[in-house]
């Protein structure tokens, strides 16, 4: 290996010798002190050697004396290499200028990205971390991460936990808020019931309650009052606070029909690809409607070590897709609409490992086609909520 | 003193001595790496190379080498590195 490189340095060539005694030539050149290496025979009359590009005038004179035809296949090594470098100056000092252009443009910030910020308004952030000269642009080394954590939790006694950390030329701002207890520094004020429900227990922190177990509530009812007697025996106005348990039924419902449209993939693919600098984003080809074509998508973003660039290469492959009709069994629609069903009650914020009890009901729909399903669920959950005065 | 009796010599005084026959009676050194290469040091010549068989010069006599695609990977005046499948080494 070391050998090769040290070759490699200096250049080689890659020689055809046509001839009659081609072993005695070899011995001539090995006694003229010519390194030869990967001696590749060809042809009863034909060998290719490697010889050093400085040995080449020494075997001029043993290829005159001899009857060995001899032409230069290849040229190989640094000094070819550096000639042919030079007869493309311009695109070498360009791909050299491109790559040190990146490398400088990396070493700034491009992006900045906030995550974890419920309460507070991206605008209220944006201020305060533009007054910590925080913004696109700045160099990443004026990146003071411990003091802009220290000065957002200063500004905002709401976040409980900051961290800026910096990834390649994005800068990510992670945030963690504050959970206030119920009741906790609160003025005056009431828990009324947000659904209907039959309450199961009441704990009751403060205040006066106004409903007992077994009770049935409906939305809007006052559950605990504010207001309470000190020991004085004096009426005072205060916040309650308390948790109201209530059984509560939840209706979903959820159609399926007996005959179902399934996609098929024609085989058929095209492709696109996306160019994203920056915000900037260039298409290449065309694109397709998701409703007859499937897309698969592959992102590549160019790097330099672990710093980001703001470039970024995004490959779509769609896939063409015809819907065909099936038919479907009774049992199966049943198990459809069920599903469909239970997706009405989970988006309405409904957690199914609390479901107490579950009740269905089952009609036909009005053409036949189909099966319509009402899913009544019942949880116990807290019914109060905190309304001030 | 006839070549006979020089060898003779020579090769008593490396015993004596202890010294490697080789430097002093000039012996070729034939050197076998499993059966993918194989060195010969002091040859005194190509004699033929194809990709089957490749004769060398020896003091001692022909050093042939016969296997499948064989190649020279480098050759100077004293020293042969040949690659392939080796399948015999012979001195004739």
């Amino acid at each position: 290996m070391i050998f090769f490189l040290w070759m490699w340095w200096q250049g080689y060539l890659t020689l055809r010798l046509q001839g009659q005694g081609l072993e005695r030539f070899l011995n001539q050149v090995a006694t003229a002190q010519i390194p030869l290496w990967r001696a590749e025979r060809l042809t009863a009359d034909v060998i290719v050697v490697r010889v050093p590009v400085r040995a080449f005038a020494k075997l001029r004179p043993l290829l005159w004396e001899s009857l060995i035809k001899v032409n230069i296949l290849d040229r190989h090594g640094l000094p070819f290499l550096v000639s042919k470098l030079r007869l493309r100056a311009f695109w070498a000092v360009g791909l050299v200028l491109a790559l040190l252009f990146m490398v400088y443009l990396s070493s700034f910030i491009w992006f900045v990205e906030v995550v974890g910020n419920e309460q507070i308004s991206a605008e209220q952030l944006w201020e305060v971390l533009e007054a910590e000269g925080l913004r696109t642009g700045i160099r990443r080394q004026n990146l003071a991460s411990g003091q802009l954590e220290t000065t957002l939790l200063t500004r905002f006694p709401i976040l409980a936990w900051v961290q800026v950390s910096l990834q390649g030329v994005k800068v990510v701002i992670n945030l963690a808020e504050r959970e206030d207890l119920p009741g906790e520094e609160q003025g005056p004020g009431d828990i009324y019931a947000v659904v209907d429900g039959l309450i199961t227990e009441i704990l009751v922190l403060r205040g006066t309650p106004l409903v007992k177990e077994r009770d049935t509530v409906r939305t809007g009812d006052l559950l605990i009052s504010g207001d309470y007697y000190d020991v004085r025996g004096r009426k005072q106005n205060g916040a309650a606070q308390g948790i109201v348990l209530a059984r509560v039924w939840y209706q979903g419902v959820g159609e399926a029909p007996f005959t179902i449209w399934e996609p098929v993939r024609t085989g058929k693919t095209h492709l696109q690809f996306l160019i994203t600098v920056g915000s900037l984003t260039l298409p290449l080809g065309k694109s397709y409607p998701h409703t007859t074509h499937f897309a698969t998508t592959q992102e590549w973003c160019l790097s330099l070590g672990s710093a980001m660039l703001p470039l970024k290469w995004t490959r779509v492959e769609y896939e063409e897709v015809v819907y065909i009709s099936r038919s479907i069994s009774l049992e199966q629609a049943r198990e459809l609409a069920r599903e469909r069903a239970w997706e009405s009650l989970l988006g309405r914020g409904i957690d199914p490992q609390k479901v107490q009890d579950e009740r269905i009901e089952e009609a036909r729909l009005v053409d036949d086609e189909g099966i319509h399903i009402t899913l009544w669920v019942e949880v116990e959950e807290d019914i109060g909520r905190f309304v001030p005065q | 003193m006839g070549p006979d009796l020089r060898q003779t010599l020579k090769r008593q005084f490396s015993n004596v001595l202890d010294l490697p026959p080789e430097v002093l009676l000039d012996y070729a050194t034939i050197t076998l790496i499993g059966d993918v290469e194989a060195k010969i040091v002091n040859h005194k010549g190509l004699v033929q190379y194809t990709t089957t068989s490749i004769k060398a010069r020896s003091l001692q006599g022909m050093i042939e080498v016969v296997g499948k695609g064989l190649e020279i990977v480098s050759f100077s005046a004293s020293e042969m590195k040949i690659s392939g499948q080796i399948r015999q080494v012979m001195l004739k």
